[in-house]
C-alpha cells in the first residue's frame, strides 16, 4: 500500500546535517551515501524532519485556495488554533469575515460540535466500561504512531469521528440543502495547524473519505488575511447576527476535552516520546483506572503545529482571553445531543486498522537469525550513535545491516579498527 | 536437546556404558546424578540444567566446566572423543567435578546412559526449544529488587525486541503484561533477579529467577486478591494480589518453583502458533 504524506523530500537540498534522523520517532529516516532514504511505512507524519530541517528538504504539501476554484460553494472550517493567532482584541467573527473577503463562500465553526461530541463521549464512558482506557482520536499523527509501533492498542482508539469532520458533514448537508445543489459542488476546507491533518484529510486512517476536500495551512493564509482584519475596527462586533458566535477553545487545547470527564480518571499527555511512555504503560497494563486519554504529538497542542504563525505559548494566553470576552456556555441540547448518540450519529462505521509495517523478514524464523544476526553486529560497533553511517542510532544500522539494506562497512569506527 | 530423569544414576554406570576415560574427580565416581542435560549452549545449561545433573557436550572450553560448576552439576561428558585440557581439568579437580571423555556422538551418548536402566521415564520439561538452534535468540536481562524507579524497564525492553522480531501483536502483549507482573512481584518482594527471554519460531520462553524470601504457600499465592505487599508498595499502586493469577492468566504454560528464604523461579511459555 502506498501511503499519502504531508511533505515531499527535495534531496538535493540536503546538506547531511542529519538532524532529521535524530528527530524521527520513527526512525525512518537513512541518509545511506549522502542521499536520503527513506520508509515511508514507517511515517506518522509527525512533521518532526519539516521542523528541524535547516535547508527545507521536506516540504510540506498543502493546497491553495486556487486549487478550490473548480467548486460552486467555497466552506472554510478553521482549526480552533486559527483564532488565536491575531491578539486577544480581534473577534473570532472578525477572522470569519476576513476569510470569506478573500473569497469564501462561508465560513463555519467548530465550538458547537466540541462541545457536542465530549458529552456524548462523557455519556459514551458512563454506560460503557468496555475497552479502557479511550485513546482520543483527534491528533492524526498519534493515530498513525499506534497504527505504526502499538497494532496491540487499536481498540482503544476512540471510534467517535472527530469534530472537523462532523461539522464539515453537518456544513455540507446544510449548504446543499440551502442553496439547492449537489454536495459534490461545494468544497470544504479545512484550515489547519500541521501537516498531519492534511493527510487524515487525504488519506484517512479511520475511513474511507474524508467529509473535507482539502486543506490550506494557517501560515499561508495569515498573510493573506491580516490586511483584512487590519481594516475592520479591533474589537468591533459584527453586524449580522448570522455570523454571530462564542468561541470555544475546542479540541486542539491540551486538557479542554477534560471538561466532562471525571478528572482523576483522565490523562493528558504531549509530545511524541511522552505518549510513547503511556503507551507502554497501557501495553502492560500499567495504567487501570482510566478512562479516556487526551494526547497531542505536539508539545503544545494544535497551537504547537507547524503551520502556525504566533508563539503557542502566546496563543494559549490569547485563547484564553477570547473565551473570556467572547465566549458563553456552551448552550446545546442535551437530550437531542443523547438521541443522536444513541443513533450512531457520532460514530466511525470502524475501527482503525493497524499498519503493517517491516520486520526483520515476512516469517518468523528468518527474523530470529536477523534478530541473531543483529546482535551480533551490535556487538562490533561503537555506540556512539554518530549518524555518519547514516543510521540515527548502532542499534538501527545493526538491524539495517541483518536486513541486507546497509553494509557494516559503512561503519567508520568498524572500518578503522579493520585496517 | 534436553531430558529430565528422575533417577538417580552412578556416575560409574554411565562410565562403564559409554566406554568412558575418568579425566577428572576419579574418586567421586560413586556419586549418583539425578539427570542428564545435553546441550552444546552453555547459556540453555545455565538456564534450564537443574543441580545434580551431568551435562553432555561437546563444547571442549572452560567455559563447560564453569557453567556445570555454577548449573550445580555433577559432572560433564565430552563426547566424540574430545579431549580437556588442562585448564578443564585443573577447574574440575578443585571443584570436584567428575569428567569422562567418550567417542560417540551426543545423541548416542545420550541414547546410551538413557538405556542403563529400562523403566526409566524421560519427561520433557517445557523448556524444551525447537532443535532447530539457529532460530532461537536469547536475551538475559536483570532487574534489582525495591527499585521502583525501573519497575517495569525489563518487560518494555524484551517488549521492543519482539516487537523487532515482528511476533503476532496478541502474543507480544500476553508477553509484556506477564513479564511484568513478575517484574513487579520481583521489585516489591525479592532481592535481585535475573530474566531470560528465548524466542523462537514456535515459542517464547521467559525464566525469571529471583533470590529472595521465596513464597511459602504457591496455591495460596496464585490465588486472585492475595498479596503480601505492605500499606507503602500499596498505596503506590501496586500489590493488589493479580500478579500470579495475571501471570497464569496471560500465558500458555507457567511453573512456578519457590524456596522459603532462598528465591523463587517462574517460567512462562507462550506458543508462538
Amino acid at each position: 500500500m502506498k501511503y499519502y504524506h504531508s511533505h515531499v523530500i527535495i534531496p538535493e537540498k540536503c546538506t547531511g546535517r542529519m538532524k532529521c534522523l535524530r528527530a524521527c520517532p520513527t526512525e525512518a529516516i537513512r541518509l545511506r551515501h549522502g542521499t536520503i532514504t527513506y520508509y515511508d511505512d514507517l511515517c506518522v507524519d509527525c512533521g518532526a524532519c519539516i521542523n528541524v530541517c535547516p535547508e527545507h528538504v521536506f516540504v510540506p504539501m498543502i493546497d491553495e485556495i486556487s486549487d478550490f476554484e473548480k467548486f460552486e460553494f467555497k466552506l472554510a472550517i478553521p482549526s480552533r488554533t486559527l483564532y488565536t493567532q491575531f491578539g486577544s482584541a480581534i473577534h473570532p467573527s472578525l477572522v470569519h469575515q476576513a476569510l470569506k473577503n478573500i473569497g469564501f463562500d462561508a465560513v463555519v465553526d467548530s465550538s458547537r460540535v466540541c462541545h457536542e461530541l465530549m458529552f456524548a463521549i462523557s455519556e459514551h464512558i458512563k454506560t460503557n466500561p468496555k475497552e479502557r482506557p479511550i485513546i482520543s482520536s483527534f491528533c492524526p499523527a498519534l493515530i498513525r504512531l499506534i497504527q505504526v509501533n502499538y497494532p496491540n492498542l487499536m481498540e482503544l482508539i476512540s471510534t467517535f469521528d472527530v469534530p472537523r469532520e462532523i461539522t464539515a458533514k453537518e456544513a455540507k448537508h446544510e449548504y446543499a440543502e440551502k442553496l439547492g445543489i449537489s454536495m459534490s459542488k461545494i468544497g470544504a476546507i479545512y484550515i489547519t495547524s500541521c501537516p498531519a491533518m492534511v493527510v487524515s484529510i487525504k488519506q484517512p486512517a479511520e475511513k474511507e473519505k474524508s467529509w473535507f476536500d482539502g486543506a490550506i495551512a494557517i501560515k499561508d493564509i495569515y498573510n493573506m488575511i491580516l490586511p483584512e482584519l487590519m481594516m475592520v475596527n479591533k474589537g468591533q462586533k459584527p453586524k449580522s447576527t448570522d455570523d454571530y458566535f462564542y468561541y470555544g477553545r475546542g479540541w486542539g487545547e491540551i486538557g479542554h476535552v477534560s471538561q466532562y470527564l471525571d478528572a482523576e480518571r483522565h490523562l493528558t499527555v504531549v509530545g511524541i516520546e511522552n505518549i510513547m511512555n503511556v503507551l507502554n504503560d497501557i501495553e502492560t497494563e500499567k495504567l487501570r483506572n482510566i478512562d479516556y486519554i487526551e494526547a497531542f504529538t505536539c508539545t503544545q497542542g494544535c497551537m504547537g503545529g507547524i503551520f502556525c504563525v504566533e508563539n503557542p505559548y502566546i496563543a494559549r494566553h490569547t485563547a484564553i482571553i477570547l473565551e473570556k470576552n467572547f465566549g458563553e456556555p456552551k448552550s446545546f441540547n442535551e437530550q437531542e445531543v443523547l438521541k443522536k448518540y444513541k443513533e450512531q450519529y457520532y460514530f466511525l462505521g470502524r475501527h482503525v486498522l493497524p499498519r503493517p509495517t517491516r520486520a526483520l523478514a515476512s516469517d518468523i524464523g528468518t527474523s530470529i537469525k536477523r534478530m541473531i544476526q543483529k546482535e551480533r553486529i551490535l556487538v562490533k560497533l561503537p555506540k556512539k550513535d554518530c549518524g555518519l553511517c547514516g543510521a540515527p542510532s548502532c542499534e538501527t544500522f545493526a538491524q539495517d545491516c541483518a536486513r541486507g539494506e546497509a553494509d557494516l562497512s559503512d561503519c567508520i569506527f568498524f572500518k578503522l579498527s579493520t585496517h | 536437546m534436553q531430558e529430565d530423569r528422575n533417577h538417580s544414576i552412578e556416575i560409574t554406570k554411565i562410565k562403564e556404558a559409554l566406554q568412558a576415560n575418568v579425566i577428572a574427580g576419579n574418586c567421586k565416581t560413586g556419586q549418583y546424578v539425578s539427570g542428564i542435560y545435553a546441550s552444546d549452549l552453555m547459556s540453555d545449561v545455565l538456564a534450564y540444567g537443574k543441580s545434580g545433573s551431568i551435562l553432555v557436550t561437546g563444547l571442549n572450553s572452560v567455559q563447560a566446566a564453569i557453567s556445570a560448576y555454577m548449573a550445580e552439576f555433577k559432572g560433564i561428558v565430552f563426547i566424540r572423543s574430545k579431549i580437556p585440557a588442562n585448564d578443564i581439568r585443573k577447574f574440575a579437580e578443585e571443584k570436584g567435578l567428575v569428567i569422562l571423555t567418550t567417542d560417540t556422538d551426543m545423541y548416542e551418548t545420550c541414547v546410551k546412559i538413557a538405556s542403563i536402566e529400562g523403566e526409566i521415564q524421560i519427561t520433557k520439561d517445557i523448556s524444551e526449544l525447537p532443535k532447530r538452534a539457529e532460530n532461537i535468540t536469547t536475551y538475559t536481562f536483570s532487574i534489582d529488587g525495591q527499585d521502583f524507579a525501573s519497575a517495569g524497564m525489563v518487560s518494555t525492553q524484551i517488549k521492543t525486541i519482539l516487537k523487532s522480531i515482528g511476533y503476532d501483536p496478541l502474543i507480544i502483549r500476553r508477553v509484556a503484561i506477564s513479564t511484568y507482573e513478575a517484574e513487579m512481584n520481583v521489585v516489591m518482594h525479592a532481592k535481585r533477579a535475573k530474566v531470560t527471554l528465548k524466542a523462537s519460531d514456535q515459542e517464547i520462553y521467559i525464566i525469571i529467577a529471583d533470590e529472595g524470601k521465596g513464597i511459602e504457600d504457591i496455591e495460596l499465592a496464585m490465588q486472585e486478591g492475595y498479596s503480601t505487599a505492605t500499606e507503602e508498595q500499596r498505596a503506590m499502586g501496586f500489590g493488589a494480589g493479580m500478579g500470579l493469577p495475571n501471570i497464569r492468566k496471560n500465558s500458555d504454560k507457567m511453573n512456578i518453583e519457590s524456596m522459603v528464604n532462598e528465591g523463587t523461579r517462574i517460567e512462562t511459555m507462550f506458543y508462538v502458533k
